[in-house]
């Protein structure tokens, strides 16, 4: 295995997140201090309710930290306004969710389209690139069937296609095997780590699957808003 | 993101709503149908009505009285006025009271001509028909009026001067006499006779001068016999046989046209020796150029400032107009009404739209689209419900114009070529861009929710 682990790609400082005021305080993030090198694959894995997609939420921008520092890239997403984070995670980021959360009535191309669509790539351009990223999945011969007659696998292959359609540096995947069994899981498991290394793309999973987490370069294991601990590659992560 | 884009994909997304979309787009349909068919029926009536003033009006024409009464529209004035000897009086009909008018005189026609602006001036001769009739017929009742070159009648048949007065001896019969005075049609009309009997009023004040200057029992049943009303008939030839408008504002039986000469004999005939004689509650006054308003506007003022009181075509058409302005704005107001409960409809139905798609706008924040653009999305979805309802109520409305126009031509008696309700297609297309923008207004508070919603909280899968 042959991996270049010299620049980081994500780092986090002092990441506190508390969500409410006063008594009912709730704090979701507890002085998070961790660093995820560049191609790295990186599983989050804890309880539910133990932090780890408020983590992931963080370390994308979706979320605002209540204080610290979230350097993804060299850039800190704290300080950076709404659009400027919406503008970054549009063309450094890909998102994959456990219930896919794809458009069902329309057709394969026009959902891998959209994050195109958003950075206005123009139209034809968009559609040749839509292609390729869906030969990327094997879904090509689907392009422009209706993503709602797709099976589960199918579906979260083409959540993969458009998550990987801007050519992302960081990939986030959050439980994506949690709604397909076993068999369509581990396909899809193979693909994203096929995308990793293929892409040279930052993966970073949402898990509470040990075996999984276990096939990840590292692991980063989280309990009440802590990290109790970081096992697998220090190159990985810190 | 692109403009183009946002609007194609907030199209595809009701597109995959389309029961939805359709009944939420018919409220709206439902407003711009009233709507637009109060815009055709106010363009219908207003365009009738520049119909009827311009076939009964010379719009180049004024109507020049002395007095203020006759351009009171609601009557006569309540407040009693002195007693004036030397003017004349009109019997209140039907219990009203009488009024005294102050007439044109001779003298102020002279006045009047001797304006350089004006052409002419006709008098409005009161001419008092007794019968029509011609040899072998029975008589009818009719009226007889001065034919006016700048106010030509339809003609049925025959021929009128290009210009100028007709000729002498001659009239104009209208088609209503054609069968009761025995022709077979218009054409067997032209070129014969008919003749028409004007009669003197009865005087009484003769009837007080014979009784004071004379010895009641030395009346003879001759000097009885000359107080009885003098009889005149006058035979024309049939020049033209006239139709009736369809925009003729004149009620009951139209009246025959003679020539001014023959006009004026008639009504010297009959209203000499009287104190109205050569008296006019109003003459005609043609300006030269007047069809300009300026400058007839002009002459007016000349007119007023001496002391004159003017009307024109464009006062009665002003009125006219008015009242349709105020017809149309109360049915518009309805049409408004509905509007505003369909903005409602949309406000609701994209707030609840909002509220199902949570996760849809959570993703597409997460792959970075702005809060500006997904407002941007909800209200181009309005819009797009607002142009799919306009669409339906402008081109409902229009069908229905188009079906139920020759109908209501027929039923309101309006005549042929005219028609209550006119599309006109930049109105439309005004009416279609304001239930845009009332949609669009509609979709303010359900897209700044969607703009507002945390994407965190929207892609919560449990």
């Amino acid at each position: 295995m042959w991996l270049c682990y010299n620049v980081i790609m994500i780092e986090l400082k002092n990441v506190n997140k508390v969500y409410g005021k006063k008594q009912s305080v709730f704090t979701a993030l507890d002085d998070i201090n961790v660093s995820i090198a560049d191609g790295a694959s990186v599983a989050i894995i804890g309880k539910s309710g133990s932090g780890k997609s408020t983590l992931m939420h963080v370390m994308s921008g979706l979320d605002h930290a209540t204080s610290g520092v979230v350097k993804v890239a060299g850039k800190n997403l704290v300080s950076m306004k709404e659009k400027a984070v919406d503008r970054f995670r549009n063309k450094k980021m890909g998102f994959i969710f456990q219930s896919f959360f794809i458009e069902a009535n329309q057709s394969c191309v026009d959902n891998v389209s959209l994050p195109l669509e958003i950075s206005e790539v123009p139209i034809k351009k968009r559609k040749a690139l839509a292609l390729e990223a869906l030969e990327e999945v094997e879904l090509r011969d689907k392009a422009e069937s209706k993503a709602r007659n797709l099976s589960g696998g199918q579906k979260q292959r083409l959540a993969i296609a458009r998550a990987i359609v801007n050519k992302p540096k960081l990939i986030f995947a959050d439980e994506p095997t949690g709604n397909l069994d076993s068999t369509t899981g581990e396909k899809i498991i193979q693909l994203l780590f096929g995308l990793n290394k293929s892409l040279g793309a930052t993966l970073v999973m949402v898990t509470h699957d040990h075996e999984l987490a276990n096939r990840c370069d590292a692991q980063i294991h989280m309990h009440d808003g802590k990290i109790t601990k970081i096992t697998g590659s220090k190159k990985a992560v810190k | 993101m692109r403009i183009t884009d946002l609007t194609l994909r907030s199209g595809r997304t009701l597109k995959s709503a389309k029961v939805r979309t359709f009944l939420t787009a018919m409220a709206i349909g439902v407003g711009g149908f009233t709507l637009a068919l109060t815009l055709a029926a106010g363009n219908g009536v207003r365009d009738y009505t520049s119909k009827l003033i311009s076939s009964n009006f010379d719009p180049a024409e004024l109507i020049v009285g002395r007095d203020p009464e006759i351009s009171n529209a609601g009557g006569p004035s309540s407040t009693p006025k002195e007693f004036d000897e030397t003017v004349g009086t009109i019997e209140g009909s039907g219990g009203q009271n009488n009024i005294q008018v102050k007439r044109v005189t001779r003298g102020d026609i002279d006045e009047i001509k001797s304006l350089p602006a004006i052409e002419q001036v006709r008098e409005s001769f009161q001419i008092n028909v007794r019968y029509i009739t011609r040899d072998g017929q029975k008589r009818f009742t009719g009226g007889a009026q001065v034919y006016n070159p700048a106010q030509k009648p339809e003609i049925k048949e025959g021929q009128l001067p290009e210009s100028g007065d007709i000729t002498v001896g001659t009239l104009l019969l209208p088609d209503s006499y054609l069968e009761l005075l025995g022709f077979t049609d218009a054409n067997d009309a032209i070129g014969k006779t008919v003749s028409v009997t004007v009669q003197q009023p009865f005087s009484i004040s003769s009837v007080q001068a014979l009784l004071q200057n004379q010895d009641p029992s030395t009346i003879t049943e001759a000097t009885a016999t000359a107080l009885i009303p003098k009889e005149q008939t006058a035979i024309y030839t049939i020049s033209a046989v006239t139709k009736k408008s369809a925009t003729s504002l004149s009620f009951g039986v139209s009246p025959v046209l003679l020539s001014s000469t023959d006009s004026r004999a008639l009504y010297e005939f009959t209203e000499k020796g009287t104190t109205d004689f050569d008296k006019y509650l109003y003459v005609y006054a043609r300006v030269t150029g007047g069809e300009d308003p300026a400058k007839l506007q002009t002459v007016r003022t000349d007119l007023e400032n001496k002391g004159y009181i003017v009307q024109s075509s464009n006062d009665i058409q002003k009125t006219i107009t008015q009242f349709v302005n105020i017809l149309q704005i109360m049915v518009g107001v309805l049409g408004l009404i509905t509007l505003i409960a369909s903005v409602f409809g949309v406000v609701n139905t994209q707030y609840i739209s909002v509220l199902e798609r949570t996760r849809e706008i959570g993703l597409m924040k997460a792959l970075g689209m702005s809060r500006r653009n997904i407002n941007t999305l909800f209200i181009l979805e309005a819009m797009w419900i607002g142009f799919i309802g306009g669409l339906i109520g402008i081109v409902g409305g229009v069908l229905l114009g188009v079906l139920i126009n020759p109908w209501l031509t027929e039923k309101l008696d309006l005549g042929a070529g005219n028609s209550l309700l006119q599309f006109s297609i930049p109105q439309m297309i005004i009416l279609l861009l304001s239930l845009m923008l009332v949609a669009a207004i509609a979709g303010l508070l359900p897209a700044r929710k969607a703009s507002k919603l945390d994407p965190v909280e929207a892609l919560r899968t449990e």
